[in-house]
């Protein structure tokens, strides 16, 4: 299924993340910059980022089918076939598969390209490997959704409250009314 | 203290002459008072409903209104072509007309206030421009210094006026000290009103239809062809139905410099016509606008086009001193050039500076039933003005009226100053200006 | 300028002496109730305080809900700035919507103080292919992109310079507002502003009780009588109190982007560093705090 952007709609008001169990992630630690000459420091007591917002959840968690004392390991990169049929892939085309991301062992795991196995909570630090300047612009808070204060506390989304990362270009979305032209308003 | 009583009777004899009238007076004054009240009420209902009843939007904020302010702006200062050669130049033929020309410049700047007042959304609280009671944003405000020169230049308009008529009436040489004072503030003041509306409109840089340096003078032009047109039809009105003379010198100087200025009118804004079709700038679209339409949108293209061609007539016509003479050709050059330049100075000036909007949208701004009764109405009570203003001149500058004399010709018994009233009613109506030698007019002998 | 206000007080007074001064009583209540109500920027704390417990009433009273009306002032060191990436815009106006709900514009007629504009991808940023009324299933629509265009809170407004009563101004902040109580409605700044950001009352601002928003401002969302000025504050009664404008917020696809220029952390020292700005209409030399960029 593909995440709309009404979906990142929904998400929004943060408050949501307070009801989920436990506590609600923490980023650690400030993120390391990517660029020269840029520092970007986010205060990891401001961010707060709620789970991931999965909804299909025909394909999620990945461990109940891949179960690695069921299903060995296949990392040979090939056509999934029928069991994935209703997964909807399109993310850079042919150049990357499941396993750029996903860890072998454990699918619910993201796997960073240093082989360090992080959450799924933490996708970001994954996607920032390619998308660096995004990752550097998302950080500053210049790339996706910031809300709460300009000079203080906010509250931002990770990539995949808004982007489906198995299809992460956005669709599009139905505009509110169009103003009223000179000629009408009375 | 006699000054004062001089100056109750002054009052009260005008009050008598303007409530006095033949046939023809009642009924102009009836049709104007219809028009006027018809206005007033329209204007009761925009205040009541709000601006909606205008064709203006946020795409078009200024309109019919403002329009016609610009113009009468234009008329206003004219005045200014016959003070020049009446008080500073005593050029006869015009210095017995001049006070006409400034009752009509004092009737235009009430017009002109007026359809400010019109305009603006809250007129309850317009004392916000008064100086040290409200908030005066000058120098920045342009509109600021045209509410200050507008006001200055109708009241030193009307001082000029009644300390001259007062005076006449009294039969005594007004002070020429004071009296050449205002006469020398009005001059600049007039050129101030014209240049200063004409920078209301080219100080916006968000406009590039108005942002061009040579509005302001291109303004003057307009208003140095247009208002004397305008005088020299209604001098003519004036002279067919009342006491009023004007001769024929004055007429043909006045169609030279008709000329003239249409000539540099048309000079001028054909230089603005090469500068934007030659460069060719995304400012274009403006001039488009008014001369072809774009993208459909040609509710005024007619209109420019009647400006274009009734001013090139006009100037054709009165350029040769053959139909300048000729008083049919003459006054169909004065109506010629004042339909070009109202056409030009007031809607043509006002929409295409605002069509397409600075954001690209074009709205076809056409003024609605309610603007155009209100506009007539304040046009109505220009007229009505004029005219009681003129009822009142008339007799006092033929003589017909002064302290020793009731309105209407009978001699009071005794004359305060000695002199006889007796040539009081002799100034024959239609008589040449060479007649002139009515003692009241002396002081225009006598100014320097 | 400040020594003048006793006596133009008194003066008031005697005004309204002969109008209202018997049924209303002390001379200080009058000069703060409406018609005689001095400029805002001329009215000392204590007398803004008196103003804002009026306005308070009135709002509550008409709407029937407890109404807040705040004038609370710039911050030291703070100069707002507002950035917008025409990249990712999509033109789905969510913030047109937001903004009327915010800032209690007028239901009907229509008053809003976005417009969002759909420009031709070949033609670039040309106003004369902008089309406002665009209506399709969806956005984006191939071949099209979005600018939407609001108050542009120039360092050099040329509206302020315009108003003839000074009814307008440039806070320390550099949000750019209205007293809603001095304009005269004459329009010369809407005429005069090169970004269509000005809007006018030409009717009764129509709003009810049900979609009104009780957290005001008097320089930014307080309902506005019919025949004045009024455009986009930065959403002064939030900004002021450190939130962001309800616009950045409701923006589904994070285009819009809302900080202090002064600091060096902000969000928009970032954009204006890192990133391809530009601002609208720039040869005006309006110097807008309003940058759009390519992200």
């Amino acid at each position: 299924m593909k995440h709309s952007l009404a979906f990142c709609l929904v998400f929004a008001p943060l408050g949501a993340c307070a009801h989920h169990s436990g506590d609600p992630p923490v980023y650690e630690g400030a993120f390391a910059s990517h660029g020269r000459n840029i520092e970007v420091v986010v205060d990891p007591q401001a961010v707060l980022l709620p789970p991931p917002p999965f909804t299909n959840k025909d394909i999620f968690p990945c461990v109940e089918c891949h179960d690695p004392d069921f299903l060995e390991p296949d990392a040979k990169r090939r056509d999934l076939g029928e069991p994935h049929d209703g997964m909807f892939f399109n993310h850079a085309g042919e150049r990357i598969w499941c396993l750029d991301c996903h860890d072998t062992e454990d699918g619910d795991l993201l796997r960073l390209s240093d082989g360090t196995t992080i959450d799924l909570i933490e996708a970001p630090r994954l996607c920032g490997q390619c998308h660096g300047m995004h990752y550097r612009d998302w950080q500053a808070g210049v790339h996706g959704l910031r809300t709460g204060h300009w000079d203080g506390a906010k509250e931002f989304l990770p990539c995949s409250s808004c982007h489906n990362a198995h299809d992460p270009l956005f669709g599009g979305l139905e505009p509110l009314a169009p103003p009223t032209p000179p000629e009408v308003t009375r | 203290m006699a000054t004062f009583r001089l100056f109750a009777r002054f009052t009260s004899g005008s009050l008598r002459l303007i409530t006095s009238g033949n046939r023809t007076y009642w009924i102009w004054i009836a049709v104007l008072s219809v028009l006027s009240l018809a206005g007033l009420w329209e204007y009761f209902v925009q205040l009541r409903d709000g601006l909606i009843t205008t064709s203006l939007r946020d795409q078009a904020a200024w309109g019919f209104y403002i329009g016609n302010f610009t113009f009468l702006v234009g008329i206003a200062a004219a005045a200014v072509m016959l003070v020049v050669p009446a008080y500073l130049y005593n050029w006869r033929p015009i210095k017995e007309i001049v006070v006409y020309g400034q009752l009509l410049a004092i009737s235009a700047a009430i017009c002109c206030i007026l359809f400010v007042l019109v305009d603006i959304g809250r007129p309850e609280r317009l004392w916000h421009l008064l100086p040290s009671l409200g908030h005066l944003n000058i120098p920045t405000s342009l509109l600021g210094w045209d509410v200050i020169f507008l006001n200055s230049y109708l009241l030193l308009n009307f001082g000029i006026v009644t300390y001259l008529l007062f005076n006449m009436f009294r039969r005594r040489e007004p002070n020429q000290r004071l009296f050449m004072t205002m006469v020398w503030f009005s001059i600049p003041a007039a050129l101030a009103i014209r240049t200063i509306t004409a920078f209301l409109y080219l100080g916006l840089v968000s406009r590039p239809f108005w942002n061009s340096a040579i509005l302001a003078p291109r303004c003057i032009a307009a208003a140095f062809c247009s208002g004397p047109a305008v005088m020299l039809v209604v001098m003519q009105v004036l002279q067919k139905y009342s006491s009023f003379h004007i001769s024929r010198e004055a007429i043909w100087k006045i169609a030279e410099l008709m000329a003239y200025f249409i000539g540099v009118n048309l000079f001028l804004f054909g230089a603005e016509v090469f500068k934007e079709y030659y460069s060719a700038t995304e400012h274009l679209i403006y001039m488009e606008y008014m001369f072809t339409g774009v993208d459909g949108h040609n509710a005024i293209v007619p209109w420019m086009w009647t400006s274009v061609i009734s001013s090139v007539l006009a100037f054709v016509i009165l350029l040769r001193r053959k139909f300048r003479e000729n008083p049919i050709t003459l006054n169909l050059g004065c109506a010629l050039i004042f339909l070009g330049v109202y056409l030009e100075k007031s809607m043509g000036t006002v929409v295409p500076g605002m069509t397409p909007d600075v954001l690209g949208e074009i709205y076809e701004y056409v003024p609605s039933r309610s603007e155009i009764v209100i506009t007539v109405g304040i046009l109505a009570m220009g007229a009505m003005i004029f005219t009681l203003m003129v009822k009142i001149a008339n007799p006092i500058l033929h003589g017909e009226f002064h302290v020793n004399l009731r309105p209407g010709g009978t001699a009071t018994p005794k004359s305060k100053d000695g002199t006889s009233a007796t040539s009081g009613g002799c100034y024959a109506q239609g008589g040449s200006a060479e007649q002139l030698e009515n003692p009241a007019l002396s002081h225009f002998q006598t100014l320097p | 300028m400040k020594s003048a206000t006793p006596n133009r007080r008194e003066f008031l007074c005697v005004v309204a002496g002969c109008a209202a001064a018997a049924s209303s009583g002390s001379c200080g209540d009058l000069t703060h109730s409406g018609f005689f109500q001095d400029r805002f920027r001329e009215l000392s704390r204590a007398e803004i305080d008196q103003v804002l417990i009026r306005l308070e009433r009135e709002h509550s009273e008409r709407f029937g809900k407890e109404c807040t009306v705040t004038a609370t002032e710039p911050r030291e060191d703070v100069e707002f700035g507002y950035a917008l990436d025409i990249s990712r815009c999509i033109g789905c106006r969510r913030c047109v919507q937001a903004c009327v709900e915010e800032n209690n514009q007028s239901r009907s007629p229509e008053l809003q103080w976005i417009r969002v504009l759909e420009m031709d991808e070949r033609h670039g940023i040309d106003f004369h292919y902008a089309e406002p009324y665009y209506d399709p299933e969806q956005v984006p629509q191939d071949g099209y992109f979005y600018l939407p265009v609001a108050c542009q809170h120039c360092k050099n407004p040329p509206c302020v310079k315009s108003c003839p009563v000074g009814a307008t101004w440039q806070e320390d902040d550099g949000i750019v507002v209205v007293d809603y109580d001095w304009c005269i409605g004459c329009r010369c700044c809407m005429a005069a502003c090169p970004y269509g950001a000005r809007h006018f009352n030409w009717k009764t601002p129509g709003i009810s009780a049900e979609e009104v928003n009780p957290d005001m401002h008097y320089l930014g969302n307080r309902p506005r009588p019919v025949g004045v000025v009024e455009k986009c504050t930065f959403c002064i009664q939030r900004t002021r109190e450190g939130r962001y404008p309800a616009c950045v917020e409701i923006c589904p696809v994070g285009a819009r982007k809302f900080g202090n220029l002064l600091d060096p952390d902000s969000e928009l020292r970032y954009v204006l560093e890192q990133k391809r700005v530009f601002v609208l209409k720039a040869e005006l030399n309006t110097q807008p705090r309003f940058y759009y960029f390519m992200g």
